[in-house]
């Protein structure tokens, strides 16, 4: 049979931002791939050199689109350990609920993008409905619907009300009914499972040997959280279980995904009944002391890295970035051979990638 | 723990000095070595159970590349390998972590190291027909940290 | 017959305008009901008809290397062979010319286009186009035997190959939907292949491979590629409609047009729902299902109608 290379990418309808993939296809079946990043490179990590460290909590927000405030939340703990600056707790457990807000968000985003591309129209519009209440919460909360500059060096720049803390609280037990019944659809739903089952399997040797992360990782039985394991913010005061499953394929990830909103909604219930009392942020100084430092978070997608290193200016010498899709982008070639022209986008879609993420 | 035990089994095999350990700020732990010593020193750290490399970063401090690359276990452990800007060159470890590639590839178009053994080095943020040198490097040279 | 009432029977009722308002009628219904479905507003009923006279509007462009003349004679002449299946179909109270055999005549017209459609993939070249070509000769072999098959259960009951002869043997033997259930069901998954509509969109699912063989077209060809596929579905659906619920009204009266549009409607219901239900089959699941499943099960049926 005569070989085809068709592209996908940089502009293709099951693609939400530009990557590029060449497949080289016999018949219906991938039996190569080839992808270039690039397409959004900004490039973040040599702005970020030239700006203040204040500058730079907003140049990392506008990292991702989805998942603006663990970056900033990264890049805050980098800075304020470099300072040596105690955040009070009330700012942390602010940081720490709309780190939760903005993970269902993303997944609520992602499992509508995995309902499109398999044709499944209806999820995809019930999940992005259900996206609007969180996004209303957060545009509540802090002025933002996307980018909420909630974050600063210090701690975070705004205080809960009792009436936000009261709409919070509606939304989340709105939002519990309609994740929980998202969760029955995709256990029960003959039609979804037969286009993710047994799809983009990956072992768990694979997860280890290609340093894959998050939900991904979660999905292939590897053990890993970082909220769990290196506790940052206050989530060592938290309540809550990480989910676990082994099937390692596209269906799985979109379970665990699914049942990761589900401990979010209960970590910021936590939240809303735990928060104390007190300031929100301690003023910073403007020099920053000669060191570097590596901070790790726990990104809906898995686990952001930023490396700071500080030479005594006003501005970083160097600001490293490494975000999730970058690593589960580099299984994607292995995952992808051998399937069928039609589980790409399912494949694709299922390792959920931020493009402005890896390509910074 | 394991990070301890990964740091104890490297000291040991690659016969390293006190000044080389040195922790840093959120639990990481940093580790000098030399070029050559970098495979052994991560298939020992692979022996020892430390699979996750988060991340290269690279960074140009004076007329040095210094290239950090960040593994993870519960806690943070750096291998700090130094080179020379002109003619940087370090072997690739795609073939012992394939997971490295990307960053790999990134450093070597962003920095211009060349990474002896990388299985795919075509280009992967920049065009094919990129001719403006190297981004991320200074044009000036940094002030070295004791300097400042 | 005068040739005004001649050109207003052909061009306006019940011929081309008369048609084209059933078929952009239903287009409206589904988008709307999906639209529902789905908690959206939907669409309003203009939608449908400003769409398509935007896209005549449009300026008509082929990739380079493509025959011009070849490109426009395909989408033309689906068009053309919807169109004359619609003459033998007598939708409403239209009286159509009948003869023993009409009922093969029709499917093949309906079925020229889907063939069309695979030549459309190659003839414009685009990789996207002729992998949903392919994929659109796939499922046309799969789908096509089971609609046959799965309605031709009421040729055996009414031992007649017109679609007036079947009709009148359910005047006879009552309405074939009760005893032939499982025949109506059958018919109505192949039609919903023959239409690509979801679940079946699998030539043109645009997260794979954008729009399949229409990819390339734009304009007036890409308007009457979609013109065709709105007629076939009123041709289908009125031939289901035919075979199946036959004898609920007599020819020439109002009342056969009120029940036709009831039961066009509800049909339309029954496709958008089952669209916004399921998720997309991947090309080999489809094939498997039909050809393990559906077609084995439409071919006992018939067994059972003939012992019978």
């Amino acid at each position: 049979m005569s070989r085809m290379v068709i592209p996908i990418g940089p502009q293709h309808p099951l693609l939400k931002e530009p990557l590029s993939f060449l497949l080289t296809l016999e018949g219906e079946t991938v039996m190569d791939s080839s992808m270039r990043l690039g397409y959004v490179h900004r490039g973040i990590e040599k702005l970020a050199e030239q700006r203040t460290y204040v500058q730079n909590v907003v140049l990392t927000e506008r990292i991702c689109g989805i998942c603006s405030h663990i970056h900033t939340t990264t890049y805050c703990q980098a800075v304020e350990s470099l300072l040596g600056l105690e955040v009070p707790q009330r700012g942390l457990y602010i940081r720490t609920l709309m780190c939760e807000l903005e993970r269902i968000h993303s997944h609520l985003l992602w499992m509508g993008v995995l309902a499109k591309n398999i044709g499944l129209d209806t999820i995809f519009m019930y999940t992005w409905r259900d996206r609007e209440i969180i996004l209303n919460v957060m545009e509540e909360i802090s002025g933002g619907r996307v980018s909420h500059a909630v974050n600063t060096i210090g701690g975070v720049r705004n205080d809960l009300t009792k009436d936000q803390m009261n709409m919070l609280k509606e939304s989340l037990a709105l939002l519990r009914k309609r994740v929980e019944e998202l969760l029955r659809s995709i256990e029960k739903e003959r039609s979804f499972k037969i286009r993710t089952q047994k799809v983009g399997y990956l072992s768990l040797d694979d997860i280890k040997r290609y340093c894959v992360v998050g939900p991904v990782a979660r999905a292939s039985g590897m053990d890993i959280d970082l909220r769990r394991d290196a506790p940052y913010a206050v989530y060592d005061q938290l309540d809550f279980e990480v989910p676990l499953m082994f099937e390692g394929d596209v269906w799985a990830r979109s379970k665990i995904r699914v049942l990761e909103a589900v401990q979010s909604i209960h970590i910021c219930e936590q939240i809303i009944n735990a928060i104390p009392q007190g300031p929100v942020s301690v003023k910073a100084p403007r020099r920053v002391p000669a060191g570097e430092v590596v901070s790790r978070s726990e990104a809906p997608r898995g686990e952001v890295v930023y490396y700071v290193r500080s030479d005594g200016s006003q501005n970083p010498m160097r600001l490293k970035v490494r975000t999730p899709t970058l690593t589960n982008l580099v299984t994607l070639p292995k995952q992808l051979k051998g399937l069928q022209m039609a589980d790409v986008s399912v494949v694709i879609a299922g390792a959920d990638l931020c493009i402005a993420c890896g390509d910074r | 723990m394991n990070i301890d035990l990964a740091v104890n089994a490297l000291v040991r095999q690659l016969e390293l000095e006190k000044s080389d350990i040195c922790s840093k700020p959120i639990n990481e732990t940093e580790i000098k070595l030399s070029a050559q010593q970098l495979i052994p020193a991560v298939e020992t750290i692979l022996d020892a159970g430390i699979w996750h490399l988060s991340t290269i970063t690279c960074l140009q401090v004076a007329d040095e590349l210094v290239l950090l690359y960040h593994f993870w276990h519960s806690k943070g452990l750096t291998l700090c390998v130094t080179l020379e800007t002109e003619h940087a060159q370090i072997n690739s470890l795609t073939t012992l972590i394939p997971g490295a590639e990307f960053y790999e590839r990134e450093v070597r178009e962003m920095f211009g190291v060349e990474f002896v053994g990388l299985t795919n080095p075509s280009p992967l943020l920049l065009p094919d027909d990129w001719q403006s040198g190297f981004s991320m490097r200074s044009e000036k040279p940094n002030k070295t940290e004791s300097e400042a | 017959m005068n040739i005004t009432e001649f050109l207003f029977n052909i061009l306006i009722f019940p011929g081309f305008l008369f048609l084209l308002a059933l078929a952009l009628g239903l287009d409206w219904l589904d988008r709307k009901l999906i639209a529902r479905f789905q908690g959206r507003v939907g669409p309003p009923w203009y939608q449908p008809w400003a769409d398509l006279l935007k896209l005549f509007a449009k300026e008509d462009i082929l990739p380079a290397g493509t025959n011009v003349v070849f490109t426009s004679l395909l989408p033309l002449l689906s068009f053309a062979s919807v169109m004359t299946a619609l003459f033998y179909i007598p939708i409403a109270f239209r009286r159509v010319p009948s003869f023993q055999g009409d009922f093969i005549v029709i499917m093949f017209l309906l079925s020229v286009p889907s063939l069309l459609y695979f030549l459309a993939g190659w003839a414009t070249k685009g990789v996207y186009s002729i992998i949903g070509g392919n994929r659109s000769l796939l499922q046309y072999f799969s789908y096509e035997v089971l609609f046959l098959l799965a309605i031709s259960g009421t040729i055996i009951t009414s031992n007649s190959w017109s679609i007036e002869g079947i009709r009148q043997a359910q005047f006879e033997q009552g309405a074939f939907i009760l005893p032939q259930i499982f025949g109506f069901l059958l018919a109505l998954s192949g039609l919903i292949g023959k239409l690509k509509r979801g679940p079946l969109d699998i030539p043109k699912a645009n997260s794979e491979v954008i729009a399949g063989p229409l990819t390339e077209f734009s304009g007036k060809k890409l308007a009457l590629w979609i013109l065709t596929n709105e007629l076939q579905t009123v041709a289908g659906l009125s031939l289901l409609i035919y075979c199946y619920f036959g004898n609920l009204w007599q020819m020439n009266k109002l009342s056969g047009f009120l029940i036709f549009s009831v039961l066009l409607v509800l049909m339309q219901c029954l496709l958008s729902a089952i669209s916004a239900m399921y998720a997309r089959l991947r090309i080999d699941q489809l094939i498997r299902l039909n050809w393990y499943l559906l077609i084995p099960l439409s071919l006992l049926h018939n067994l059972y109608l003939i012992i019978k």
